[in-house]
This record gives structure tokens, C-alpha cells and sequence, in this order.
């Protein structure tokens, strides 16, 4: 199962995010959900192709998330092309986990779209929340958030 | 040899030197006291000044090489007794009883040689949100997400992986028991795969949440808004793969 999730660590609206989804791939409006944290916004159209929600952690702001049907639709891009192209149009940084078992690095998307890795607090991911330690690689747009051992 | 082993030569060996050094400083101190004394029997009083002044500065630094000496035996006993309290901590195992039943084999022995984080940092432990047993709402799911089954004992396991024992793989992975761990530069274990290990998607671990949290009721987990959300994504599948890791950590514990 693909599976794009796109963790938004500024605020940004909800109605907005939807509707840069629905311009950047080419999304009929209602066929995109909008979960506020309690409930569905408005009625969705079937088969449903992405969604945007309340961030579901703590240091998370916002969610876009997709699955095998954004993918089918979108044309599988990237998961890093997808959150370029979210965090740029928003112009809100971004986070996405990584895509396999092996990794435990995250990758964070800077406004200007700039990206690299960056490693999370275990434990505080453990109680539910995003909280960034620092980057193992510079991230242009990202220049206040600490250096970590590049090992890490 | 081990490297605390190698670190007690070297001081003691360092220690050896400064001893030397400052035998050396005295000799060098003696010769130049006789020097100052024909120059004085000669009326050379001032050269003879110079020379006293050379040989009480040689005296000062042969103390401090003695001095140095000392403490690197003092060092060296230090370094002594820390090897002593590290084999009485791996042999009590830390506290830890996977690591007590493993000493009997490894404490007589060699260390091992450390590949990956393992050989500057160690093992710490697994983060709760990978244990079945300990898996919350509010657990993350991520996109890949290695649930640990009852009854596979990774406290037994890392300390393979710290003792040397584990297959080192690449960069931070590790395999042991048919099972494959990473390892962070923290220190911080997680499970890979393997077995007793479960491995779900987003959708099918939050599913599994919704479960454990409605002790295993899938219509009440379904009507959760926490799970709501995901109604239009989750198949039977989904709740098929979550209930069986769910069945599987009941019938375990």
C-alpha cells in the first residue's frame, strides 16, 4: 500500500490546504476530506482521494495524507516530490517519516522547499509528539534547527 | 586484549617513562651542582650563580616528572578498579535478567569486536510504542510500523547485539534469533522484522489501536473519530491483519 502522509509542523488552514491539493494534482474539490479532528467537514464524493486533517500529534499542525488512490491518480510520484510541492504551495514546513522498516531518519521540506534529513525525540514521539532533535544534513530553509552527528 | 587492557599498559608504560625522565632531570641536576662548585672554587661567581639557578630548576622539574609518575599510577589503579566494577556489572547483568543468563558464556571470554553504533554507544532499549503490550492511541503510526509480539525477549537479544554476538548486517542493522533490529547513534534499539514480529501499515496499525483501546471490539473502534477518519481507506483486510496481531498478543500473554 503507498501510502503519503505529510506532516504540517506550522499551522496552516485546513480549507487552504485542500484547496492547493486539489491545484497541485489535479483533484475534483469533493473528492478530497476534510477532517477537522472530530468530523468529516462536508460529504465527500467516492472514491475518495486524499485528505487533509487536524494534526494528529502534538507539534502537528496539519496532515495531508493519501493512499493507493492518490497514487493511481497522481501518477505514484514521489512521496519528497509531494511534499516539495505541498510545502512550497503553502509555504509551511513539512514533515514525512520514513518509507521503510530499516530507516529511522524523518525528512523535513522547508518552505523554500529545501529538504534533508532530520532526526526526532524518541521519547516524546513515544507520548505522541513531533519534535525535531536536529538535521544530519544542512537544510537551507532550515538554518536555526541544530546540526546532529551525521552518523545519526 | 581488550582496550581497557591496553589502556593499563599504556599508563603503566607512560608512568615508567616519567620516572625515568625524572631520574634523568636529577642526574643531569647532580652534574650541574659539581659544575657550580668548581666554578665557584675558581671565582667564577657569577657563571657559578647561573649554574646553581640551572640546577634548582632541573631539581623543580624532576619533582613534577615524579609527580607526573605518581599520578599515573594513581591512574592506572583507577583504571584497575574500574575494570573490576564493569566485569561485576556484566556479570550482575545491570540488573537486567536477560543479560544475568548470558553471562555465564560471555563473562569469561573476550569481548567481541563491536561493528556499527554499537562500538561507541550502548543499546538502550526499545521505545514502548513498538510492544504490543504497550501500544497506546496515541502511539504514531507511521507508514511502516514493527510491532513486537508477547513473548519475544528482546532484552536477550540486545544483549547479543552488545556483546558482539548479533550478525551486524550494514550501517545500523543488526540480526539475532531470526530477527533484525536498528540501532541509533543514541542508543535507541528498534525492531525491524523477523520473527515474533509483526509488521503493519499505517492503516492497519491505527487499527490495531482502535482495538486494543475497545478491547478488541471493531464496531466500537470503527465509530471512534480517531479511527472514523481512516473509514473510507480501511478494508477488511485492514481489521483482518490488525485482529490477528491483536489474537496473537492475547493468546501470548
Amino acid at each position: 500500500m503507498r501510502d503519503y502522509t505529510i506532516v504540517f509542523i506550522e499551522p496552516v488552514d485546513l480549507g487552504l490546504l485542500a484547496a492547493e491539493v486539489a491545484d497541485a494534482f489535479a483533484i475534483p474539490r469533493d473528492q478530497i476530506e476534510v477532517w477537522d479532528g472530530s468530523a468529516f467537514a462536508a460529504p465527500v464524493v467516492e472514491p475518495v482521494l486524499a485528505q487533509v486533517a487536524a494534526g494528529s500529534e502534538q507539534g502537528s499542525y496539519a496532515e495531508f495524507v493519501g493512499f493507493d488512490a492518490f497514487a493511481s491518480h497522481a501518477g505514484e510520484p514521489e512521496l519528497l516530490d509531494v511534499a516539495v510541492k505541498l510545502a512550497t504551495r503553502t509555504k509551511r514546513r513539512v514533515l514525512f517519516g520514513p518509507e521503510t522498516a530499516e530507516e529511522f531518519r524523518w525528512t523535513l521540506v522547508a518552505a523554500d522547499g529545501s529538504h534533508g534529513k532530520v532526526v526526532l525525540d524518541d521519547d516524546r514521539f513515544d507520548d505522541g509528539e513531533i519534535a525535531i532533535v536536529g538535521t544530519v544534513e544542512p537544510i537551507d530553509g532550515a538554518p536555526e534547527l541544530p546540526r546532529v552527528p551525521e552518523s545519526i | 586484549m581488550s582496550s581497557i587492557e591496553e589502556a593499563l599498559v599504556s599508563v603503566a608504560t607512560n608512568a615508567e617513562s616519567a620516572r625515568e625522565l625524572a631520574g634523568s632531570i636529577t642526574s643531569s641536576k647532580d652534574l650541574i651542582d659539581t659544575l657550580a662548585a668548581r666554578l665557584d672554587s675558581i671565582g667564577a661567581e657569577a657563571t657559578a650563580q647561573r649554574a646553581h639557578a640551572t640546577g634548582d630548576r632541573a631539581e623543580e622539574l624532576a619533582g613534577r616528572a615524579n609527580a607526573l609518575a605518581d599520578a599515573l599510577d594513581s591512574l592506572r589503579q583507577q583504571v584497575d578498579a574500574l575494570k573490576g566494577l564493569l566485569a561485576g556489572a556484566i556479570r550482575g547483568g545491570a540488573g537486567n535478567p536477560s543479560w544475568n543468563r548470558l553471562v555465564g558464556t560471555a563473562s569469561a571470554q573476550e569481548p567481541l569486536p563491536l561493528n556499527g553504533p554499537v562500538a561507541s554507544v550502548a543499546p538502550n532499549g526499545i521505545s514502548k510504542r513498538h510492544f504490543l503490550g504497550k501500544i497506546q492511541m496515541k502511539s504514531p503510526a507511521k507508514e511502516q510500523n514493527t510491532v513486537v509480539l508477547p513473548g519475544v525477549d528482546t532484552d536477550a537479544d540486545i544483549a547479543e547485539i552488545w556483546s558482539g554476538r548479533a550478525t551486524y548486517v550494514r550501517d545500523n542493522l543488526y540480526t539475532v534469533n531470526d530477527r533484525t533490529y536498528g540501532v541509533k547513534p543514541t542508543g535507541t534499539v528498534y525492531p525491524v522484522r523477523g520473527k515474533g514480529f509483526a509488521e503493519l501499515n499505517k492503516l492497519e496499525y491505527t487499527a490495531l489501536k482502535g482495538l486494543k483501546e475497545h478491547q478488541g471490539d471493531r464496531e466500537a473502534a470503527e465509530r471512534d473519530p480517531r479511527i472514523a477518519r481512516f473509514a473510507h481507506h480501511m478494508t477488511d483486510k485492514t481489521w483482518e491483519t490488525a485482529r490477528n496481531v491483536f489474537n496473537q498478543g492475547q493468546e501470548r500473554a
